[in-house]
């Protein structure tokens, strides 16, 4: 992390002079990022499990769409987004300050406005193997720009197993759940996804999913 | 239920970035005290850096600081700009006196040979090649790695590293400087006397690394000029690294005399996050089934200026403008205006998403026009259906969906926003001037505060100003120098005296399109701090070229040096400034991350001659070339450095941020203010505000659209 406050307040001292603008001009770029390199690190104040609960039902009551919560425990932050688009299999979710997540039938296959967004996944095998609670070997790949904004792919194989069969309790839902562990491995990485789907109709009410290293994994729930 | 997430076992993770794991051959981060890349003190290594570094090295010892600036250029290629202060040393017969000897210096390392299992990696170098030469000198250097830890490098040297216990010699080294400096000492190199040297470096732990190496340099003329002694041959070290940007080290020298450095080292292929950390678009809305056939929409006269009105405010929203709006049944053309993202393909990505939420369903043709400088540049169109479709596929889908267009082969151009013209941009701010590695200063600056104006008046015209108000500095200082040569640029100085406000520039300038490929500039007023006068430019360039052409031809009057509304006399004293000058250029992406420029005519001093610049490019808007000038005028009568020649470096100041900005950071490293090989520094030159909207640039960073 200094090596990035640096190079930012390195980038940032060139340009301090940002100053105000009107008209077209993105005004105070440089400002706003110095401001942002040298403002202290504030620790995220995750809400207690009562404000949670409450914030749960409050989405639930706004919104008859479908709605997850969202933890990221690595950048202790907790959010709950509601869905605000679908296209084919694919559901956006999103929340207010535009962070966004979509999923393809309860797996991530992309996130926005995250920073080391994941863009784009094919996850089909994968898909069919969880859903079905059934072992086997899958390719998965996950696409990312890399610092020069080149799309690069990160290719892995994974070993499906299904588990032990669980209670899932989340928002609406009170499910029996089996769970489903994804273990992904490429030359250089390697990550394990970890599912809770319904026993009934092999829905993914839970997913734990391993996004990049600057937001490590994502626990997604599924409360309608 | 969710509140087990933070217990939750992240077993299996590895921090390690997958994709950044292709391995580098014999790579380190450290620098020596030349401030070029490798484990030991002042011995060259095989070792390179990661490609993208740039790492500042600043060296001390009693006798000399060190300030160097070393790029990864390549794999294979590293090179050095230095800039140091030597204390004490005795000048030469006939050169001036000094208390303070500063000496710019030029290293290239090549990479022969990549390490192998039993192959040590072999470099063939070139130190201080370009001018005096004071420490000059060439090598021939392998390393070899021996586990995980230990790197041996053996190697010989010639000049200043083949000047201890030599063990033959390869002809004579001429003594002599070449021109008036600035001249490669080709007619030096890998001759005299040869001498071996050899180090190791250990890494002692992920932040320590120590050296030991056997030194062939006797420092001949420090320890001539009573500057220091040389005792023994041995250099031992020792670098602490602090963070992944700086690192710190420490050493003793000759046995005599101990020196520091620190390293602060930036790479121009890891921003601050990969991807940027900018907030989410708006998703695709995809239609229903069956909704495109309806056009019941096309029987309301009302409907166009509603769907309008809702493009310009979603736009707003992604911080791009709408400029122009043409709907019709199943087409839709829209030009944009984006003040905010560098990658363009971000901002033609954000704007077809908002489009598939706003327009009628039964428009299925989306073309989107990027406008610069109120020009139309650069055309993409997309079929809806292909944005529905390929939303979540890799972004090499839509690429190939996409069309690229000149806007003036698409008919009639749409209809402009009422808000489009006329406009006022404008910013106030402090400033900073720099000047720096002078041969009698290390930095000058000017500082203060200043306006800039842009007036978009419509149909082209733009009018254009810039005051500044100085409150501090020291450019004024600068030397002017003998000249022989009208004094086009080399009393400089005398425009940084006034600490009245300036007019930096007043023009009133047209940007148009006469034709296909074809874009115009016409440029009149105040140009610049120095030249009033009229700028006349055409640049051809298709929409999917990589090649350019363009001319500029320019009228000037130099201007008072107060920098108000007078000029004065072309006459110098030296020479006249002639009325006439302007070039022909070339411009070519050789698409492997190198871009070539080459500028053709008559320069500012009535000389001929022509420029060539090369830049290494990365797509992420980092760019560090270099460029020379050489016109009809020769060594003698140019003076000191013999011709124009220098360093520029541009970082994105999205790079450092994590958010999308046009804003870049420019710095350029020149020879002095002379006078030959001057040229015009008019606003606004074409290939740069059109180039980065055209389809090979926006195809490297395609990535970017879905973003």
């Amino acid at each position: 992390m200094t090596r990035r406050f640096l190079s930012g307040l390195a980038a940032g001292a060139l340009v301090v002079l940002a100053g105000c603008s009107g008209g077209d001009g993105d005004s105070g770029a440089g400002l706003k990022m110095l401001k942002g390199a040298l403002a202290p690190k504030q620790e995220a104040k995750l809400p207690d499990a009562a404000q949670l609960s409450a914030l749960m039902q409050q989405s639930l009551q706004a919104t008859d769409q479908p709605i997850v919560a969202v933890a990221i425990p690595k950048r202790k932050s907790i959010a709950v987004m509601p869905r605000i688009e679908s296209n084919g299999a694919y559901a956006t979710h999103g929340t207010s300050d535009r962070r966004s997540l979509t999923l393809k039938q309860g797996m991530v296959t992309a996130t926005r406005g995250l920073g080391e967004d994941l863009m784009s996944s094919d996850v089909d095998a994968a898909l069919a193997l969880v859903r079905g609670r059934k072992p086997g070997s899958v390719q998965r790949v996950q696409r990312y720009l890399d610092g020069e904004n080149q799309t690069v792919a990160l290719e892995t194989t994974c070993r499906v197993t299904p588990g032990a069969t669980v209670r899932y309790q989340a928002g609406e839902l009170d499910r029996r759940a089996v769970k489903v562990q994804e273990s992904c491995k490429a030359q250089t990485t390697q990550f394990t996804n970890n599912y809770q789907v319904d026993a009934a109709n092999g829905r993914i009410l839970q997913a734990q999913q391993w996004i990049s290293p600057l937001n490590g994994a994502l626990l997604i729930q599924q409360l309608r | 239920m969710i509140r087990r997430s933070s217990k939750i076992a992240v077993a299996g993770l590895v921090a390690v970035w997958p994709c950044a794991g292709m391995a580098e051959n014999q790579t380190t981060e450290l620098t020596n005290s030349y401030g070029t890349p490798g484990g030991l003190i002042d011995m060259p290594t095989a070792e390179m850096a990661p490609v993208g570094q740039l790492a500042t090295t600043v060296d001390h010892y009693d006798g000399a600081t060190k300030t160097t600036l070393s790029f990864q250029v390549t794999k294979r290629l590293s090179a050095s700009f230095r800039y140091s202060a030597v204390y004490g040393l005795v000048p030469g017969p006939g050169r001036p006196a000094f208390n303070t000897y500063y000496d710019r210096s030029f290293d290239l390392s090549f990479r022969l040979v990549n390490e192998g299992q039993y192959m040590p990696a072999i470099n063939i170098g070139l130190q201080d090649m370009v001018g005096t030469g004071l420490f000059g000198g060439e090598y021939i250097v392998a390393t070899k790695s021996f586990g995980e830890r230990l790197r041996v490098s053996a190697g010989l040297g010639w000049g200043r590293l083949g000047s201890y216990n030599s063990i033959g010699s390869t002809g004579t080294r001429p003594t002599s400087i070449l021109g008036q400096g600035g001249i490669p000492t080709y007619d030096r190199w890998f001759r005299g006397d040869v001498a071996p040297f050899a180090g190791l470096s250990y890494q002692l732990s992920d932040r320590v690394n120590v050296s030991l190496e056997y030194s062939s340099d006797g420092y001949d003329r420090e320890v001539l000029d009573g500057i220091t002694t040389h005792d023994m041959p041995v250099n031992i070290g020792v670098k602490y690294r602090v963070s992944e940007a700086l690192s710190l080290g420490a050493y003793a020298l000759n046995g005599t005399e101990f020196g520091v450095n620190a390293t602060l080292s930036l790479n121009a292929r890891k921003p601050a996050v990969n991807g940027g950390a900018e907030t989410a678009p708006v998703p695709v809305a995809p239609r229903a089934p069956g909704a495109a056939r309806d056009l019941g929409w096309t029987d309301d006269p009302q409907r166009p200026q509603t769907v309008q009105a809702s493009v310009t405010q979603s736009l707003e929203t992604e911080g791009l403008r709408l400029h122009g709006f043409d709907l019709s049944a199943n087409r839709a053309h829209v030009m944009i205006r984006n003040p905010r993202y560098d990658m363009r393909p971000q901002a033609v990505g954000r704007t077809a998403r908002v489009l598939t939420r706003t327009l009628p369903a039964s428009v299925e043709v989306l073309t989107i026009t990027q406008v610069e400088k109120g020009m139309p540049v650069s055309s993409t169109t997309f079929r809806r259906s292909d944005l529905e479709r390929l939303e979540n596929a890799p972004a090499s889908e839509i690429l190939a969906a996409a069309r690229f267009d000149d806007p003036l082969t698409l008919g009639q151009r749409p209809a402009l926003a009422e808000d489009a013209f006329p406009r006022f941009d404008w910013t106030i701010g402090p400033f900073l001037n720099f000047s720096v590695f002078d041969p009698d200063n290390p930095v000058r600056a000017n500082g203060g505060i200043r306006f800039k104006g842009d007036y978009h008046i419509g149909s082209g015209f733009r009018a254009s100003g810039s005051v500044s108000y100085k409150l501090f500095g020291n450019l004024d200082k600068v030397t002017i120098g003998p000249s022989n040569l009208p004094r086009v640029r080399s009393n400089v100085a005398r425009y940084s005296l006034t600490d009245d406000p300036t007019l930096d520039y007043l023009t009133l300038a047209h940007f148009g399109r006469p034709a296909k490929n074809i874009y115009s500039r016409f440029t009149v007023g105040y140009l610049e701090k120095m030249y009033a006068g009229a700028s006349a430019e055409v640049l051809w360039k298709p929409v999917n070229s990589r090649l350019a052409l363009g001319a500029e031809v320019n009228y000037l009057v130099p201007r008072d040096f107060d920098q108000l509304f007078d000029t004065r006399t072309r006459n110098t004293g030296t020479g006249t400034i002639p009325e006439f000058n302007g070039h022909v250029s070339a411009y070519y992406d050789f698409g492997n991350g190198f871009h070539g420029r080459i500028d053709a005519g008559r320069y500012l001093a009535g000389d001929w001659g022509a420029t060539v610049a090369i830049d290494r490019e990365f797509d992420n808007g980092w760019r560090v070339g270099a460029y020379a000038t050489k016109t009809d005028v020769s060594s003698a009568t140019f003076g000191e450095g013999s011709f124009d020649k220098g360093i520029r470096i541009v970082i994105p100041l999205s790079w450092g941020s994590g958010t999308p900005t046009r804003t870049k950071t420019n710095t350029v490293i020149r020879s002095l203010s002379r006078d030959g090989g001057a040229r015009l520094q008019v606003n606004d030159r074409l290939y740069e505000a059109i180039r980065s909207t055209h389809e090979p640039e926006m195809t490297k960073t395609w990535g970017k659209f879905w973003r």
